[in-house]
């Protein structure tokens, strides 16, 4: 039995970058809607400057554009190419001397809490957070960022970083010790609360 | 049960890994805007399907390297007038064959011409 397309599931993200390169002019916001937030929040985590991570998740989603044409299907997932792009982007950024991360880089508590001392805790608790997150090194900051907040897979961290799932595995070790060393110096991250 | 430094220490990663989660960075209003405009600057740049990757047709290519129409006029009359002088050639050609048959026949059998022609 023939379905139309709408009615099945959706595209994969290799069918959407051959059909963005055939033409098609619906896909890109198909593929900005299921990829810009999740670049722009890494970017914005890993640079702590919102105009940077606005530039670099730009940037990113443009050579993911340039990559449509040529783009192998299956060789990579899009979206850990993709966090390998912003990484590198945000590397080469902080390699050019920019200014370390500012408090407002956490963001605001997505999930609205009914009680107004709870939301400013989860504020709190997430600025001292992205503070923390902003003293580590670049790659143990993208490695636990790419763990424990977007969710990947070592191997999968280790293709976005370009190195060995036990390199991935050390800097993951390292960026949490560091990590809980720079929120012991912090306050404890309401730890103890 | 006593909690350790180290599971503190833990336990305060781990509640700061979640804050993190649970506080995605908005999205710049004019961001996603952009990012569109520049998909569809770069996705105009592209190769239009069936303008560059299609084949070129056969005939068309022929005639054309043929030198169209006058091309085309010329060699259908050069065609034309060598089927003509091929045709026209042949008597001449007949002739002269036969002629030098003659002229050979006559050197051999010049003395016996009335036995040949009596069988």
């Amino acid at each position: 039995m023939t379905m139309p397309f709408d009615a099945m599931s959706e595209p994969d993200d290799d069918t959407l970058m051959a059909r963005y390169a055939a033409g098609d002019p619906r896909v890109a916001a198909m593929l900005a809607a299921r990829h810009l937030g999740r670049v722009h929040g890494l970017a914005a985590r890993m640079l702590g400057d919102p105009t940077e991570a606005e530039d670099v998740a730009q940037e990113a989603m443009l050579r993911l554009w340039r990559a449509a044409p040529t783009w192998q299907p299956g060789r990579a997932q899009l979206s850990t190419w993709l966090y390998r792009v912003t990484v590198n982007l945000c590397i080469d950024r902080r390699r050019k001397g920019r200014r370390d991360m500012p408090l407002e880089a956490a963001g605001e508590p997505a999930d609205p809490a009914p009680r107004a001392e709870a939301r400013l805790i989860a504020a709190d608790t997430a600025r001292q957070a992205a503070d923390a997150l902003g003293s580590l090194p670049a790659r143990q900051r993208a490695a636990i960022l790419l763990r424990h907040v977007e969710g990947l897979g070592n191997p999968a961290i280790a293709t976005a970083l370009g190195t060995s799932t036990e390199a991935v595995e050390s800097l993951l070790a390292r960026g949490r010790r560091a990590l809980a060393a720079a929120l012991g110096r912090s306050g404890g991250s309401h730890a103890e609360e | 049960m006593t909690m350790g430094h180290d599971n503190g220490a833990e336990i305060a990663v781990d509640r700061a890994l979640s804050a993190l989660r649970d506080a995605p960075p908005p999205l710049p209003p004019g961001l996603h805007a952009a990012v569109l405009r520049d998909a569809d600057a770069v996705q105009a740049g592209f190769a239009r399907p069936g303008r560059v990757a299609a084949p070129a047709p056969f005939w068309p290519t022929l005639w054309a390297a043929l030198g169209g129409g006058l091309g085309g006029t010329a060699l259908a009359g050069a065609a034309v007038a060598g089927i003509v002088i091929g045709l026209a050639g042949t008597g001449p050609i007949a002739t002269l064959v036969g002629s030098a048959t003659a002229v050979e026949t006559g050197d051999l059998f010049g003395g016996y011409a009335v036995i040949l022609e009596e069988g």
